[in-house]
């Protein structure tokens, strides 16, 4: 029986004659049109993605209640703790930069198709990394800020006195549980949607070919 | 300097066309998309073009940019309309050629390779351009045993396609 994979072959090669052929002007016009790889798509997000969060985190600093509740919560004792939180940010940011940026320039077309898949994806997880960074801060900062709302802001506490006093304390808890539950379902649905949205489209393809090829050595 | 290297480049690529062509024809269903694949990885071997230093034929170059941009890279527009009349005529069999069992075992083995995965047709394609199992491995990734087992079971698929 002869190899039909053979006579495929020898049509295929054939086939040279039938195909589209582009003048010297038709391919010169081309090679200064933008490109529209799904790399330059991923850059510009990852871009967004990390300015937002650097300006979710040097933002509070500019604002001036945000300074005077700082230091009337900490008193201007604590300082140290703000200076070391503050360079804490910026290393991390720093640190996830240049981790980000070493991957991109890791990314290279002339590469095999799966080390080529595999740094696009070694980028993705970076930038996940780094929003799951900031989604546990942000998430710490908020149960110490609630602590130290409870615990020391004078307002607070004498409104707890009151309620307690009421004798609705169980319902103000309850409420409040309540509130944070949904905020806490709120944001972090608010972000699936978005990777769901962005990289669903952007990566679906890619994650489909990458699994082909991880089956391909199994 | 710089103007030679872009005559330099349209030249070879003008010249080596064809295998662009043949990745689009592959990874694409009609003929904007087609022109679309063609100009970004005519955008991507341009772009990579001042780091080749020719350790390796311009072609073999080639085959790698044009692969990982039709897999990876490229972005399908979704405004497009799929139509199916232009597979088949890109991948039209010229009937002097044959007599009739062949034409309707390669119009087949077409149809099924088609419906094969991105990898799979990489690999039917490096196969296709004859080259040789370390080759295919090298541009895949993957390691030369897995690209034979590949190959192999590609090829009992067809069987079963061509005799069912």
């Amino acid at each position: 029986m002869m190899d039909e994979l053979e006579l495929l072959k020898k049509d295929w090669q054939r086939k040279a004659d039938d195909l589209p052929r582009l003048t010297y002007n038709e391919i010169y016009r081309m090679i200064w049109k933008r490109s529209s790889s799904i790399v330059k798509w991923i850059f510009y997000i990852s871009t967004i993605e990390l300015g937002f969060w650097i300006v979710m985190t040097i933002l509070p600093f500019f604002w001036e209640s945000y300074q005077d509740r700082f230091e009337q919560t900490y008193g201007n004792g604590d300082s140290i703790f703000i200076t070391i939180t503050t360079i804490f940010s910026f290393g991390v940011i720093m640190i996830f930069i240049f981790y980000l940026f070493k991957a991109y320039r890791a990314i290279s077309v002339v590469d095999s198709v799966k080390m080529l898949m595999e740094n696009i994806l070694r980028t993705r997880k970076i930038v996940h990394y780094y929003v799951i960074f900031n989604l546990v801060m942000a998430g710490m900062i908020t149960i110490y800020s609630l602590y130290t709302l409870f615990s020391y802001d004078t307002r607070t506490i004498s409104l707890l006195e009151s309620i307690r006093d009421d004798g609705s304390e169980l319902r103000f808890w309850c409420m409040a549980g309540l509130m944070v539950l949904v905020g806490i379902i709120f944001v972090i649905g608010l972000i699936w949607i978005f990777y769901r949205l962005v990289y669903g489209i952007l990566l679906k393809r890619l994650y489909k070919n990458y699994r082909e090829l991880q089956k391909l050595e199994m | 300097m710089n103007k030679e290297l872009e005559h330099q480049f349209v030249n070879e690529l003008e010249n080596n066309q064809n295998i662009v062509h043949k990745v689009c024809t592959l990874y694409t269903h009609d003929r904007e998309a087609h022109n679309d694949l063609f100009q970004e990885i005519t955008i991507q071997l341009w772009k990579a073009y001042p780091k080749f230093r020719g350790d390796s034929k311009f072609s073999t170059w080639m085959y790698r940019i044009a692969l990982n941009t039709a897999i990876t890279l490229y972005r399908k527009s979704k405004r497009r309309i799929r139509t199916q009349d232009y597979e088949s005529a890109i991948f039209k069999i010229r009937a002097d050629d044959y007599d009739a069992t062949e034409e309707k075992q390669l119009k087949l083995m077409y149809k099924a390779l088609s419906q094969l995965g991105d990898i799979e047709k990489a690999l039917v394609f490096l196969y296709l351009e004859d080259k040789n199992y370390q080759e295919i491995s090298e541009t895949l990734g993957i390691s030369e045993v897995n690209a034979r087992v590949k190959m192999s079971r590609i090829k009992a698929k067809l069987r079963i396609v061509l005799n069912p």
